[in-house]
């Protein structure tokens, strides 16, 4: 009877089935690639203002330092003078020279004022661009019937956008406050079996289709080499 | 591993019973006949029917020659649909698989005999099945797709073969196989790969454990 037992037991431990909760039922995936857009233009036009702050600041220590000079020369003119050296000319010219200088430290002076707390604030605001937050509006699948509507809410570093189950090309309009560019991905799509033996749809060869565009400047991807889905970031500048 | 150790170490054990044994059977030696022909059924496959996710049917015809070498042929269909093949699918695995093999069988007690054999393996089969990928988005509908195309698939295995019997009567005994099955070769499919092979198990497994039980008629 127990060896009986043993034979059943290690008949059902053999010939079991795979436990499974769900399956036949569809998975909840498909492949995607974020978009990153960076305000490239805002960037030039901070590092610019930025440089200004830098040159004001510059041109008020070679001020600072050329005043300081003529001071000094000015005090050995004066001590010559009590001495008996007859620099009376020479005196009248540091004099004006000083009074020049003093006139031009004050106006950098003047303009440097909020120099230093507009440099913390223009930094931050770079790195916040840097980082590629920003307000989408609206992105739209051409030809997919499928629109995602964005609140002030929904500011975000990148933006994910589903890839075609079916197709190996996709257009997407993506709008912002002051414009809309239409970007077009071409890629390989293939079945893949994950660990859950679940079978997905996936994408390789994941490009931007080079086109002109309205205001976007460059494309650069994340991928050395073969862009996968999921993996798969392109930053956008403009 | 360990089914390996414990095939292996059934075996030994029984071996040294059958030598114990030996003796006796030895001095009721009568001329062995040059050819015993037997054929069996695999009623442990018949509980198959039962179940929903396979249905097999085996059996055997079994040449024994002067009652210690026996030429083996087995044959057998089955219908395997797994529900762990695809988690977001479904699947049917079917065809007909035969073995050939060649063995030594020894008598261990009076009405028990053990013995080991290798088989060689084949199966023909067809595969189908259909897959469910939705859309998290919505930006598009359900795709679903068939598995079809894949008929007159074929798979090779070799099987080392452990088994024992006992005599119930002149005409009837039953016995146990156990096997250790190895994969040869199979037609590699695109994703999603081979699952099933009738006669075999899943296609991923390289080396399969398998016990069979029998009922066995021997003229």
């Amino acid at each position: 009877m127990r060896q009986l037992i043993s034979i059943l037991i290690l008949f059902a431990c053999i010939t079991s089935c795979d436990p499974c909760e769900d399956c036949g039922s569809p998975v909840l995936f498909e492949p995607t690639v974020s978009f990153v857009f960076i305000n490239q233009d805002s960037i030039k036009q901070l590092n610019d203002s930025l440089d200004v702050f830098a040159f004001n600041d510059s041109i008020l220590n070679l001020t600072i330092n050329s005043l300081n000079e003529l001071r000094n020369r000015l005090d050995s003119v004066n001590t010559a003078i009590i001495n008996g050296s007859l620099l009376f000319q020479e005196k009248q010219d540091l004099e004006e020279w000083i009074d020049l200088r003093q006139a031009d430290s004050l106006f950098y002076a003047l303009l440097n004022e909020d120099a230093d707390s507009l440099t913390t604030v223009f930094n931050a605001t770079k790195a916040t661009i840097n980082s590629g937050l920003i307000q989408v509006n609206q992105i739209e699948i051409i030809g997919e019937n499928f629109v995602d509507t964005f609140e002030e809410v929904d500011r975000a570093t990148s933006w994910k956008v589903p890839l075609s189950f079916r197709d190996d090309f996709n257009q997407y309009e993506v709008s912002f406050d002051a414009f809309s560019e239409i970007i077009e991905l071409s890629y390989d799509v293939k079945e893949e079996l994950d660990e859950d033996r679940n079978i997905l749809i996936r994408a390789e060869n994941i490009q931007v289709v080079e086109r002109t565009y309205a205001r976007i400047d460059s494309v650069k991807s994340n991928c050395e080499e073969n862009c996968i889905d999921g993996n798969a970031v392109f930053t956008f500048y403009f | 591993m360990r089914y390996l150790l414990f095939i292996f170490s059934l075996f030994a054990a029984l071996s040294s019973f059958g030598q114990e044994d030996s003796v006796a059977v030895d001095s009721t030696y009568a001329k062995p006949r040059f050819v015993s022909p037997s054929i069996y059924i695999d009623y442990g496959k018949l509980l198959t029917i039962a179940t929903d996710f396979e249905t097999k049917y085996e059996g055997g015809l079994e040449l024994v020659f002067f009652e210690k070498f026996p030429v083996i042929f087995e044959m057998g269909q089955s219908t395997l649909t797994p529900e762990g093949a695809y988690a977001n699918g479904t699947y049917e695995s079917e065809g007909l698989y035969y073995r050939i093999g060649l063995g030594y069988v020894n008598q261990f007690l009076p009405k028990n005999k053990i013995g080991v054999s290798v088989r060689y393996a084949a199966s023909t089969f067809s595969e189908n099945g259909r897959f469910f990928v939705e859309s998290p988005s919505g930006a598009q509908e359900t795709f679903i797709r068939r598995i079809t195309g894949r008929d007159n698939l074929t798979a090779t295995w070799y099987e080392v073969v452990l088994y024992s019997d006992r005599k119930l009567s002149d005409l009837f005994s039953i016995g146990l196989n156990l096997r250790l099955r190895v994969l040869m070769d199979y037609d590699e499919q695109k994703v999603p790969d081979v699952y099933g092979i009738p006669g075999y198990g899943r296609a991923f497994d390289r080396t399969l454990p398998a016990t069979n039980l029998f009922f066995k008629v021997t003229f």
